[in-house]
Parts: structure tokens; C-alpha cells; sequence
């Protein structure tokens, strides 16, 4: 999935204050590449992947998937044009608590209205690959930070997405989990999937092919082949 | 669909405590609910199933000089009313109530079968609008047939033609046929339950003596508005009677409006200012009240139901959100959210269903008058459920649009936690329900003092140690001559526990004594009282106090008057009333006693004390601390000793104390008995909802908690925190509920002649009580969160 944003702007208003979150902002994400966002804090990076992931609308500028201009879509087509085509992992998981492991995974096949059966089929798969089918009936909370973020990247690629946006997606775990977490996700680079990560630290980053540096809602600078 | 159901599943499995609470609270107020629309529905739709129903008055009378009306009418004056009135369509003269009627079929000659019959003119099936199904009334009318209803014609499978007789035993030479079959009566009417039907006896019309007095009149108007038509016409048949003292004074129709009037049928069931005597009757303010606790009830259900859903939203809203990011659409969830709530109020539909069948089988059931399965009561069950749903869906609008109005990035970065609208939204919604607990303590605590009161008062008399027993028991003529009293009381003094033995023609506790305008020796106007013949020593034994006078002067007559009556007309010893053309003195002056319930003040009254007078009850005055048992036992040998009257169940005696408690406070014990229901089923709602939404609160504010106490909260301290947010509210409410609950009780009192003081007491136990279970299940719902170790909750982040 190929990515193209044109002076993107994005400010949040409220009674006594406006806040410019991004600056005009313009970047390209080939298919198949993996971006890493940088910066300090509140420089823009969550918002600018709200965007990328079409769960926000820029304020002005263009953002492109693929060629067709999705900048202004309303939130029932962004829902619809997001359906299964990007996975989202997140720093605190967000897994439904009340789900068990297999039930989350399964969730946006639902949406899909796939099949039950096929439903399970492709959950098994993917618990398989990432190593958590022994934890399926399991519920989040009794998985460790690993383990749920596993489940939550499960999720996010059970529908064999074109995109992944990743929001810190290391920040709740511990170095080794962390390494894991990451390891998954460049795999899953290298099979074709184009990956947009969020961080703020310089190891992960090195997974990424690119790292896009924002400061005060504008990129800085944008360095290819860090690794 | 199936995301649906299963989101509900989730829903129910992981809020498990707040489903619970939720249906539970929902389900009692349904089938709380729903007995009382029954019961409502019952009373207001009394008397409307029958045909054409606006068009049949019953005629009422009143004497000139009385308060009340009376349905009883003199057959002169049913007469005068309806011969040749052109207003009229049918009438029917004489009583409805149930006749027990033993038949024997010729198809059945060994099982005599018991219905309720009632004899019937042409004119009466006219007026009640019956209805033929097959043959033909006239034979019927003419004495020569029967006619049954439908339902007994299908029980017992009859035919027209088939014989029949009256009687325990088969006897074709005295047998009719079965001439004819009518459709049900309708079941919620005066006319209810009747089964058979027979020709009259005797034409009644036929008597011309004023003083037969026996039945009440129902005319079918040709038109509803025809009213004024039908007295016009009495009118001018009553001018025409120049020597009926009565109606001396009616000249104009507007005099004539004033002792006479047509009550619609529809409309007899809630008509309070007469004697009813043997027919049901409701009361319009009960109905009323009932409806308002009703609504009031679901009021409070819905709030609470509204305030789980509201309170669960932080606690949902991330995987609502979560679900939005994988592609749920926003109407799909909200649309989900509509339908959990359809889902609870099934599930609470469904509990409150095995509700209604407990109270069908307790002793609640004895308050309705209907059946909660009765199948009239279809609509009523629609009706309620029907409204359910609606204001269920109305309670879903807010959360649902709510819990999806938030762009899912925002919510799922940040933690949610609730916002101070939300919470303001909440408080203020228990604070309704709070208000309405207080307001229905105080109401009940009230008619619950009121009710003691007037139990405990002393009405004048010894009601504590006196029984009252039924002279028919041993005598079948109903009342007895002085040589009969003398015999039955020798006999019941042979009893050592007995002390004394006296005779009145009727109850001294009751409203069946007759009223009496009578001359009077001091002016030529009648002067009018309530009046008791008693027997000679009667105050005596009954323990009444007698201030000036004598009450007892051995073969004479003479009048014992009570103090409101000497004070009304400046009465003194020896002034005289004429009774059946002859003047008694009047000997002496008792208390003022009470004869009626506490709702009635003291009027005057007369005991007519006369030897000669029969009499049908007799009060048995016995030793105070006697065992009752054991003299009831005495009595009764001794009633088998003089030969009981064989023909009748024997009665024991009664205890007056009991029959005061029984006949007189039936209807506010009932009253009380509700009001005690639903003020505890406000509460028990209120308090599941404070404890729902402590519980949450708790959960949401587990970090702060936790922070808190490392700071160096105590427990105590911070339990009081959430404590006296509810205090805040609990106060504020009690401030709002006590005057609209001083209203309404003010209101209520006003029915009663003999009232309690509004004690300050009530208020504050109203208010110590609901402050004490609020703060019990606030401690109880945020004990656990509150106790959990701070680290853990920390380290959890």
C-alpha cells in the first residue's frame, strides 16, 4: 500500500485555545516499506498516523492511498475503506477485555462477514505464526505485556492488510518482549506489508528502512537505509 | 445480528454485577407495575363491558333531612318512575347479588349443581343489555323454562330442551326446559357470575305500600342524554302525589335534583356518598394513588436502568471504540446498544413474569380483586410491556449516541475516565429516586402511625373483653323476642368465664344502624340520628358511660341520646321522641362513643332501649383475661345444648376488638400494606442503582484511590469521600421530599374524622433509615476497590 501526504495540516480547536498539531506535513511511504515516525512529545506523530489511518480527517492538505485522495472522506467511508485493509497496534494494546484471545483476533473478520469457518481457520493461522495458540480461550488479562501485544498484532494482520500502523507498539513491554514485538513486525515487512511505527526509541527505529522525524507538527527530516 | 448477540453475551458475562442488579431492578418494578395497572384496570373499566353501557343509570334516593343516598328504593316510587316514561327503554328492579341455587338435570339426576340464578323480567334483559345464543326468553319469562349461560351450558353440555329442576333431587313432574342460553355475563361488573336466569315470581311493581323498601332500580335510557327527560317525567308524577308526606317539598325539578338522581353504571363502582351494602366499590383517590405509584415505579426502574447504562460507559467505551477502528460502523453499535437493552428488558420481562406468579400465590393476591392471569388482563400486560420498551429505548438514546460520538484515536490514547456532566446527569437522577424513596417512607410510615391510632384509640366502649354473637345460630328467625334472649342469656351465664349478657337489633360497631328523623317534643321539625334498639342494661355491659340519666327503666321504652346529640339540639332529660306513633322519653345521656370507623366523627345518636324490640345480636361480656379459646368453646356447647339452627354454618363469636380490626380497617390496612410494597421496592431499586454506580465510580477511580492511600489516606477517609457525595445528594433530596410528602399525607388525613399529628419523628426516621442503607451500600460496593493493595494498582499503570 503506497502512502503520499501534501501539506497535511491538522489543529485542534477549543473555546480558549488552538493547537496546531501538524504543520504541513508531507511525506511518501512506498508499499511495502517500513517508516518509523520520531520525535519529542507532541510533536505531531500520533496525530499524523490518526491520519494515516483514516480514524482522523486533516484540517487541509492531501492524503493519497494508493493514488485516490482519501483526505476528506466522511467517517462512514473512512470506516469502510479501513475495513481490513489496515491493521493498527497500539502502545497499550487495546485488546476488548472481555473477549478471549481468539475472539479478538476474530473481530475485524467479523466485520469482513466472513464465515465462521473461515473465520477460524485464518485465527489459527496467525495464533500459530506469532505462537499463541496455546493462549486462544485465554482472556487479555491473563496474558503477560508480550503476550497481549502478540495477540493485538494477531489482530491487526488477521485480515492480511495492506498497511500497519504501529503506535509505540513496544512502549508497555520490557526489552525482550519488545525485541519480539519488533522481530514480528519486520517479519511481516519482509512478506510485503507496508509498516508506519511511531516511536520514540532509537533501537526500534533501526527496524525501519526510513525514519521520519517531526518537530512541532513539521518533519525535520526524513533518513532512508538506517539499517 | 450475530455481532449483536454476541457483544450482549460479552456484555452480560463481563458486567455481571451491573446486569444483574439492572434486570433485578427492572423485573420488580414490572411486576409491581403490573399488579397494580391490573388492579387499576379493573376498577375503571367496572361496569363498562356491558352493552351500551352509557346508556344504564342506577336510580338513587335521598330523604330529605339525610346525608347520605341510598339505592334502595320504595316500589311506589320505581313505580311512578318508569311507568309510561318514554325515556325508558328496560328497566330492571331488584338486586344482582349472587343467589347460590341448587338445579338437577335430568341428564345428571345425582349430582345436584350449584349456580347463581336471579329471577328477571323482559324489562331486565333489555336494561343489562343479555344477550340470546339460542332458543327463546319468553318461555323463560313466563316461568314455564330456564336459561342458562353459555359457559354452564357448555360445562354441562346442555341442549334446549333438556329438563331441569330446582332443588337437590330430580323430579320430572316439578322440571322445566331449558328454554334458552345467553352469552357471559362480563366478569368485571355488578353483573358478573350470574348463570341462570328464571322468570319472576311475582310482578314487584305490583306493591303500593311506601314502606316497601327492598330494591334498587336500573333504568336503559333510549339515549344517554335522556337524564333530564326521566326526571322530568318523575316529576311530574310525584306532584301528582299530594299525600306522600316525603315529597312535600319538591316543587321544581331542581328540588326534585336534590333527593333523586341517575348514576351512569359506569360510574356506580366509584360513588362514595352512599351505603353500598352488598355490591363492590371502589375508591377513586386508592385507583388514583395506585396509578401514580405505578408510573412512579417504572419511573424509578428507567432511571436506574438509564444510570447502569451511563455508568458503564467509561468502562465500554474503549472496546466500542476499538471495534469502531476495526470497522464497525457507529450505527451498528448504537444500533447493538438499542438492542442490549431490549435484551435486558426481555430477560427482566421474563423474571418479572415468575414475579407476578409469586404474588398470585401470596397473601397480596387477597388485595386485587382480579386474578393477575386473568385473561382480560392481556391488554394490561401489553400496555405495560409495550411502555417498557418504549422508555427502555428512550434510557438507550443517550449512552448509545454517547458511547459512539468520540473519535475512537481519541479514546483509546488517552484513559476515559467519567466526565463531571456525566456524573452531575447521574446524581441527579438518583436524586430523583432518592426524593421519591423519602417521599414514599414518610407516606408509609404515616398510614402506618395513622392506622395504629386509630386502633389504639378508645372508642368508648369495652371492645376488649365483649364478643358479639349471632342469635341465629341457635334461633332461625334471625331475631328474638325477650323470652327467647331471657333463655339463651341464662344459658350462656352457666359459662363461669361470662360476666354479663345483652341484645341489640343490629351491630353496635358498623355502618348498617338505621337513621331516624323523628318529631321531637321541643319542635315541630323531625330532628335526624343514628339510631341502636337495645335491650335494657345494654350500655351497662358494653361498658358506656352513661353521664346524666338512666339508660334502663325495665318494661318501657326510652331513648339514651349521645352528648353530640344534646349538644346539636339542647336536648334535656325528658324531652320526647315519637316512635310508631308514640312518645318515649328521653332518660338519659351517654358518652360520646364511637360507632363507626375513626374516618367518621361522632354524629348524634340514640340507643332505643325497649324490652320489647327483637333483637338479633347478642354481646357477651367476659372476664378480661379469660382464655378465649375456651369460652368460644363454652359458647359453643351451650349453643349445642339449646339445639343449633341447623340450617345455617354455625358463626362463632367474635371478639369486637377482632371484627374492628377486620371490617373497619380492611381498607387501610390494604392501603398500608401497598404503600409499605412499593416504598420498599423504591428503595430496594434506589439502592441497587447507588450501589451500581459506587461500584463503577470505585473501578474508574482506582488509580486515584491507590494514590491516595500512599499518600496516607486511611481507608475510613476515603470511604467517606465517596460517602458523603451521597449525603450531599441525600440531604438535598430530603429537603425537596418533605413537603410533597406533607402534602400528600395532609391530603390523606383530611379522610379521617380522628387524625394523628404530623410527627417530627416520622421525617427524621425516613431520612436516618435511607442515609443508613445509602451509606452501608456505598461502604459495602467500594469496599473491595478501596482495600486493594495501592502497589499492585500502580504497578498495573
Amino acid at each position: 500500500m503506497k502512502l503520499k501526504t501534501e501539506n497535511l495540516e491538522k489543529v485542534f480547536r477549543t473555546e480558549l485555545v488552538e493547537t496546531v498539531a501538524l504543520n504541513g506535513v508531507s511525506i511518501d511511504v512506498n508499499e511495502g516499506e517500513f517508516v518509523a515516525v520520531m520525535g519529542p512529545s507532541g510533536c505531531g506523530k500520533s496525530t499524523l498516523l490518526n491520519i494515516l489511518g483514516l480514524l482522523d480527517n486533516p484540517t487541509a492538505g492531501s492524503y493519497q492511498i494508493d493514488g485516490v485522495e482519501v483526505a476528506h472522506l466522511k467517517e462512514k467511508e473512512r470506516t469502510q475503506y479501513r475495513r481490513g485493509k489496515i491493521g493498527f497496534v497500539f502502545q497499550s494494546f487495546n485488546l476488548i477485555e472481555e473477549m478471549t484471545v481468539e475472539e479478538n483476533i476474530a473481530l475485524p473478520l467479523t466485520y469482513l462477514k466472513y464465515s465462521s469457518a473461515e473465520r477460524k481457520k485464518l485465527v489459527d493461522e496467525v495464533m500459530m505464526s506469532l505462537n499463541i495458540a496455546h493462549r486462544a480461550k485465554h482472556f487479555p488479562n491473563q496474558l503477560s505485556g508480550g503476550q497481549q501485544q502478540r495477540v493485538a498484532i494477531a489482530r491487526a494482520v488477521v485480515t492480511k492488510p495492506g498497511l500497519i500502523l504501529a503506535d509505540e507498539p513496544t512502549g508497555n513491554l520490557d526489552s525482550k518482549n519488545g525485541r519480539d514485538v519488533m522481530t514480528t513486525l519486520k517479519a511481516l515487512n519482509e512478506q510485503g506489508t507496508t509498516i508506519v511505527m511511531v516511536t520514540h526509541s532509537q533501537k526500534d527505529a533501526q527496524y525501519a528502512n526510513r525514519v521520519i522525524n517531526l518537530f512541532d507538527g513539521l518533519v525535520v527530516d526524513s533518513l532512508k537505509d538506517r539499517m | 445480528m450475530k455481532n449483536i448477540l454476541r457483544n450482549f453475551g460479552v456484555t452480560l458475562r463481563s458486567y455481571r454485577l451491573s446486569s444483574l442488579l439492572n434486570v433485578a431492578g427492572f423485573a420488580i418494578a414490572l411486576a409491581a407495575a403490573y399488579t397494580m395497572f391490573v388492579q387499576i384496570n379493573f376498577d375503571y373499566c367496572y361496569n363498562r363491558d356491558i352493552k351500551d353501557a352509557d346508556r344504564l343509570f342506577r336510580v338513587e334516593h335521598k330523604l330529605i333531612g339525610y346525608e347520605d343516598w341510598t339505592y334502595i328504593l320504595a316500589t311506589p316510587l320505581a313505580k311512578i318512575m318508569v311507568t309510561d316514561n318514554p325515556t325508558v327503554e328496560g328497566y330492571h328492579f331488584g338486586r344482582f347479588q349472587n343467589r347460590e341455587v341448587d338445579h338437577t338435570f335430568e341428564k345428571f339426576p345425582d349430582e345436584p349443581i350449584v349456580l347463581s340464578g336471579v329471577e328477571l323480567t323482559e324489562g331486565s334483559l333489555v336494561a343489562m343489555g343479555i344477550e340470546l345464543v339460542e332458543g327463546d326468553f319468553e318461555p323463560v319469562l313466563k316461568r314455564s323454562a330456564m336459561a342458562f349461560s353459555r359457559s354452564v351450558a357448555r360445562r354441562y353440555n346442555l341442549s334446549i330442551g333438556d329438563r331441569v329442576c330446582w332443588g337437590r333431587e330430580y323430579k320430572a313432574s316439578g322440571s322445566l326446559a331449558v328454554g334458552a342460553i345467553f352469552e357471559d355475563l362480563p366478569a368485571n361488573s355488578d353483573i358478573a357470575g350470574l348463570e341462570a336466569f328464571y322468570g319472576p315470581y311475582y310482578n314487584k311493581m305490583e306493591s303500593n305500600s311506601w314502606s316497601d323498601w327492598n330494591d334498587p332500580l336500573y333504568v336503559r335510557l333510549r339515549d344517554k342524554n335522556d337524564v333530564e327527560a326521566f326526571l322530568q317525567h318523575t316529576l311530574a308524577q310525584i306532584l301528582l302525589l299530594e299525600d306522600v308526606d316525603r315529597f312535600k317539598g319538591i316543587k321544581t325539578l331542581d328540588d326534585l335534583k336534590k333527593v333523586v338522581r341517575l348514576t351512569p353504571f359506569t360510574e356506580t363502582y366509584f360513588t362514595t356518598d352512599m351505603r353500598h351494602f352488598d355490591l363492590k366499590v371502589g375508591d377513586r383517590a386508592t385507583t388514583l394513588t395506585m396509578l401514580t405509584i405505578a408510573v412512579v415505579t417504572l419511573l424509578i426502574a428507567i432511571i436506574n436502568f438509564f444510570n447502569f447504562f451511563v455508568a458503564l460507559i467509561p468502562k465500554r467505551i474503549r472496546s466500542i471504540n476499538t471495534q469502531k477502528i476495526l470497522g464497525a460502523q457507529s450505527g451498528a453499535l448504537r444500533a447493538g446498544v438499542f438492542f442490549e437493552a431490549l435484551l435486558l428488558l426481555t430477560i427482566a420481562v421474563a423474571v418479572a413474569l415468575l414475579l407476578v406468579n409469586v404474588i398470585e400465590k401470596s397473601a397480596l393476591r387477597e388485595l386485587l380483586s382480579v386474578s393477575l392471569f386473568a385473561p382480560e388482563n392481556m391488554r394490561v400486560a401489553l400496555i405495560v410491556v409495550a411502555s417498557a420498551t418504549v422508555l427502555t429505548l428512550l434510557a438507550a438514546v443517550y449512552p448509545a449516541w454517547y458511547l459512539t460520538s468520540f473519535p475512537p484515536a481519541f479514546v483509546l490514547k488517552g484513559s476515559f475516565g467519567a466526565t463531571a456532566k456525566g456524573r452531575a446527569l447521574r446524581n441527579a437522577l438518583i436524586g430523583v429516586q432518592f426524593v421519591l424513596s423519602f417521599v414514599f417512607i414518610i407516606i408509609a410510615v404515616f398510614v402506618a402511625v395513622q392506622n395504629m391510632f386509630m386502633k389504639n384509640h378508645d372508642m368508648g366502649f369495652d371492645r376488649d373483653c365483649i364478643l358479639q354473637y349471632p342469635v341465629y345460630n341457635v334461633y332461625p328467625q334471625n331475631s328474638i323476642d325477650s323470652e327467647q334472649r331471657r333463655t339463651l342469656r341464662n344459658a350462656l351465664l352457666t359459662s363461669p368465664y361470662i360476666e354479663a349478657v345483652t341484645f341489640s337489633e343490629r351491630e353496635i360497631v358498623g355502618d348498617t344502624k338505621s337513621g331516624w328523623g323523628r318529631e321531637w317534643s321541643r319542635s315541630e321539625e323531625n330532628i335526624n340520628f343514628r339510631v341502636l334498639p337495645v335491650e335494657p342494661g345494654f350500655l351497662e355491659t358494653m361498658g358506656i358511660a352513661v353521664t346524666e340519666g338512666i339508660e334502663a327503666n325495665g318494661e318501657e321504652g326510652l331513648f339514651v341520646f349521645n352528648a353530640a346529640a344534646k349538644k346539636r339540639y339542647s336536648m334535656e332529660i325528658g324531652d320526647k321522641i315519637k316512635e310508631s306513633r308514640e312518645w318515649f322519653d328521653i332518660k338519659g345521656f351517654c358518652i360520646d362513643f364511637n360507632e363507626r370507623s375513626m374516618q367518621h366523627a361522632v354524629e348524634p345518636f340514640a340507643f332505643f332501649v325497649h324490652p320489647g324490640v327483637r333483637m338479633s345480636l347478642c354481646y357477651i361480656r367476659v372476664q378480661r383475661g379469660s382464655d378465649l379459646a375456651l369460652v368460644q368453646q363454652q359458647i359453643k356447647d351451650i349453643t349445642e345444648r339449646l339445639g343449633r339452627n341447623e340450617s345455617i354454618e354455625y358463626e362463632p363469636p367474635r371478639l369486637l376488638d377482632e371484627i374492628i380490626e377486620e371490617d373497619f380497617y380492611k381498607k387501610e390496612n390494604g392501603q398500608m400494606l401497598i404503600i409499605a410494597c412499593v416504598s420498599a421496592i423504591s428503595i430496594i431499586i434506589s439502592l441497587l442503582g447507588v450501589f451500581g454506580l459506587v461500584f463503577f465510580e470505585t473501578e474508574y477511580r482506582q488509580k486515584e484511590i491507590a494514590l491516595r492511600r500512599v499518600s496516607g489516606a486511611l481507608v475510613g477517609s476515603i470511604l467517606w469521600l465517596f460517602n458523603s457525595r451521597f449525603i450531599k445528594v441525600l440531604l438535598a433530596c430530603f429537603v425537596i421530599a418533605v413537603p410533597v410528602a406533607t402534602y400528600f399525607v395532609s391530603e390523606w388525613l383530611q379522610e379521617f374524622a380522628y387524625k394523628t399529628p404530623l410527627h417530627l419523628w416520622v421525617y427524621l426516621l425516613a431520612f436516618i433509615v435511607v442515609a443508613l442503607l445509602t451509606v452501608i451500600i456505598v461502604i459495602s460496593s467500594a469496599w473491595r476497590t478501596v482495600n486493594r493493595n495501592p502497589i499492585e494498582v500502580l504497578n498495573k499503570g
